[in-house]
């Protein structure tokens, strides 16, 4: 029998021996023993389930915030600024209110014919 | 084309027993009570203990069910809380002076072997018993976890969160020392 072998020989025999190292039968209350016990310990938290509940959702929820926020601030409203093109208008529909005016102040001085 | 892993069918218990279904925290008790008592009891060689250290894991088990998640098989994670608790116990300054004290008396009843103790087979498992006690806590922990267990290096390294190759190192060192320990009974000299 070469090193090799023995070796072999010996391993099986080593894990044979070790069958004979019985474990004693479990007591037959074991289970009532445990229950008793977590009969007496009190329920998980109302907070400690919401939050095992709600933990898978919090990288949703986060996603959807960042997505709602980039929306927001790609798609924001025109400021209410007056743009060169307003002044203009405005400017000449004063202009033409103002020569309204005098047109009407000019035909209430003409006398009459 | 890859599919999703296969959860363990202890694992799909657990996960149910998570969702509030006590029914499966039965099936799980059920069916590893007895390998746990056992892995345990062949740990610190104390059936009392075994037993408390048991329940103990148990207990750890379910209050934990709420942040279970299957990312291992049930058995290993089960394994790698009886392994601390295992370790916490026999590190635990007070049961290495009660084991002191109980290997004492095994030793006072040896130099006064009663009928039973005398018989071929006790001696036998006295000294199996005694050369596994020898062993360090880890590779004894691997040790029981491979031969009695039948659990594969990766499931061990999962239990005592180590790599693979440090777990066959363990197991090495640990059945050379037991073959050291017990060629005489190899041998047939009793």
């Amino acid at each position: 029998m070469n090193d090799s072998d023995k070796q072999q020989f010996e391993q099986q025999a080593i894990l044979q021996l070790l069958d004979e190292f019985e474990a004693p039968p479990v007591s037959l209350d074991f289970n009532r023993r445990l229950w008793q016990t977590l009969e007496a310990a009190p329920p998980p938290s109302f907070f400690g389930l919401a939050k095992t509940w709600l933990k898978p959702a919090i990288p949703l929820a986060v996603l959807t915030a960042l997505v709602v926020a980039g929306f927001a601030f790609d798609h924001h409203p025109a400021s209410p600024g007056v743009t060169t093109l307003d002044a203009d208008r405005m400017e000449r529909t004063l202009d033409d209110i103002q020569l309204l005016g005098q047109f009407e102040t000019n035909q209430e001085g003409v006398p009459a014919v | 084309m890859g599919s999703a892993p296969a959860i363990d069918f202890d694992a799909q218990l657990m996960l149910r027993v998570r969702e509030g279904d006590e029914s499966c925290f039965h099936t799980l008790l059920d069916r590893h009570r007895n390998s746990l008592v056992h892995f345990l009891y062949r740990m610190v060689q104390d059936a009392g203990a075994a037993e408390d250290l048991a329940q103990e894991v148990f207990l750890r088990i379910y209050r934990s069910r709420t942040k279970y998640e299957a990312s291992a098989k049930f058995t290993t994670w089960m394994f790698r809380i009886a392994t601390h608790t295992a370790l916490n116990w026999l590190r635990d300054e007070k049961h290495t002076r009660r084991q002191t004290d109980l290997e004492a008396q095994r030793e006072v009843a040896d130099r006064h072997p009663s009928t039973e103790q005398r018989l071929v087979n006790g001696v036998r498992v006295a000294e199996i018993r005694t050369a596994i006690r020898n062993l360090p806590e880890k590779q004894r922990a691997a040790v029981l976890m491979h031969k009695y267990e039948g659990m594969d290096y990766a499931q061990i390294s999962g239990a005592l969160e180590c790599s693979e190759s440090a777990v066959k190192s363990l197991l090495f060192r640990a059945y050379e020392s037991l073959r050291a320990q017990l060629a005489h009974l190899i041998r047939g000299d009793i």
